[in-house]
């Protein structure tokens, strides 16, 4: 049985629609990308499989049970990093887990195990604004991590960086998602992006919006 | 940083120091009889020889304004919260304190006194009444505001409101609230010294009368400049506390 389950999902906007009976599916630890031109629908599927919209038609499924428009089931990573500027590293990394009722010190304890793996240590008590822009998008990951779900969607993670940046963090991704198995929908517009991390690229069609 | 300081402030010293000799001329030349507009010299004196009454009346102003400000920053807090989290309690509320800030405050003020006495509580209302509407205004679109992307964060993350708003909408809402209540602190001092002219037995506003009655003008603006150094002080300490709260929430003004 697939882990994802997205079935004639339809969206429409003020009557423009975006998404038109898109239907995809992806097995468990697999990571897929969906790649597309701007502004075809990509975020918009994903914000749809994160619980943040609703569709007009269409449902969509994890391990069997019906959770369209249900946020909080998948590990969602917006486009930008969306650190939160008055807190540390170390207390935004921690926010899922202080969201879902862990204690300050439990969660800080907890997260700090991660900092090594996810190439981030030294950062933990720096705001986001003293961070490069791969820091960032690293500790933004290492949050989405945090949520603790098998399924992350992650949507553009890298799109905002250099390219020298953007090489190192493709490396750094690698590895880390030959270490943390999850199922990931990764959204991106860089096809050697999609070669390199997926196991199945979707093309999302600017035209028909459909795959 | 002295001369960066200098080059700001020289052409509104300048100025000031223009307004000071139209008003020492117009005073000296006796075009306005002096007791009826004393010169800045006989101003400056009476003030530094009413300094201890002034003062003292200070006091009790200082205070109805500090707790109508105070009351006023909660009750905001409340409507703003309530506002933001209840759409139909926003549509019932928002527009009417639009309105109610049509009606002058030294309108409704002999009606407050009249309602309440004499004592301190009539001042305070007034203040209330003042402060209350920009700071509640400016903190419910402080809150209302908060980034879309941010709030798809949270809802993410399974956060209930509670939860939202203070990880995320009351510190992005501090610029909002520390416009508001800069706002409403120039007109908090002032607003307790017009509710004390109606009636009392202590603050500025009653001495204000006092020397008025007794044709004291230069005490009178004396009492007139020391308000406006008071309200102005007051300016800047909550400039200070929003730079400070600011910086440490790594947000602009």
């Amino acid at each position: 049985m697939s882990k994802i389950e997205i079935k004639n999902i339809t969206k429409s906007y003020g009557g423009r629609c975006v998404l038109d009976n898109v239907s995809l599916s992806v097995n468990a630890n697999e990571t897929i990308a969906i790649l597309g031109q701007s502004g075809c629908g990509k975020t918009t599927l994903l914000k749809l499989i994160a619980g943040l919209e609703r569709p007009d038609n269409g449902q969509i499924f994890i391990d069997g049970v019906d959770v369209t428009n249900i946020p909080g089931k998948v590990g969602y990573m917006p486009q930008d990093s969306l650190l939160v500027p008055y807190k540390t590293v170390l207390e935004n990394v921690t926010l899922p887990l202080i969201l879902s009722g862990r204690k300050k010190s439990e969660a800080a304890l907890y997260a700090k195990k991660y900092f090594k793996d996810f190439f981030t240590s030294g950062t933990e008590n720096k705001y986001p604004h003293e961070l490069s822009g791969g820091m960032r998008q690293r500790v933004a990951f290492l949050r989405t991590y945090m949520q603790n779900k098998d399924v992350l969607v992650l949507d553009e993670p890298f799109s905002a960086l250099d390219n020298v940046t953007k090489t190192s963090m493709h490396k750094w991704y690698l590895n880390v998602i030959n270490r943390f198995k999850k199922t990931t929908l990764l959204v991106t517009h860089d096809i050697e992006e999609a070669l390199l991390f997926a196991s199945t690229i979707y093309i999302l069609s600017s035209t028909t919006h459909k795959f | 940083m002295i001369k960066k300081f200098v080059k700001l402030n020289l052409p509104a010293m300048i100025f000031v120091l223009v307004l000071i000799f139209i008003w020492s001329a117009v005073s000296e030349s006796g075009a306005i009889p002096q007791f009826i507009l004393p010169s800045p010299g006989a101003t400056f004196t009476a003030l530094i020889k009413n300094l201890p009454v002034l003062l003292q009346h200070s006091v009790t102003t200082l205070l109805e304004t500090a707790l109508g400000l105070l009351f006023s920053v909660i009750l905001a807090i409340i409507f703003a919260v309530l506002m933001d989290r209840f759409v139909t309690i926003k549509r019932a509320i928002y527009p009417v304190l639009i309105v109610t800030q049509t009606v002058p405050t030294i309108a409704i003020a002999p009606f407050i006194v009249l309602l309440f006495g004499y004592d301190m509580l009539p001042k305070v209302i007034l203040v209330v009444i003042c402060c209350f509407f920009p700071i509640a205004i400016s903190l419910c679109d402080g809150l209302s505001n908060v980034e879309a992307d941010y709030l798809n964060l949270m809802r993410g993350m399974n956060a209930t409101y509670t939860q939202t708003l203070l990880h995320l909408k009351i510190p992005f809402a501090a610029p909002s609230f520390f416009s508001g209540l800069k706002v409403s602190v120039t007109y908090a001092f002032i607003s307790a010294v017009v509710a004390e002219w109606l009636g009392g037995t202590r603050g500025l506003g009653v001495y204000m009368t006092r020397v008025k009655s007794a044709y004291a003008f230069d005490r009178l603006f004396a009492s007139i400049f020391f308000i406006s150094v008071v309200s102005f002080a007051f300016v800047k300490v909550i400039e200070f506390a929003q730079k400070m709260v600011l910086n440490r929430l790594h947000l602009d003004a």
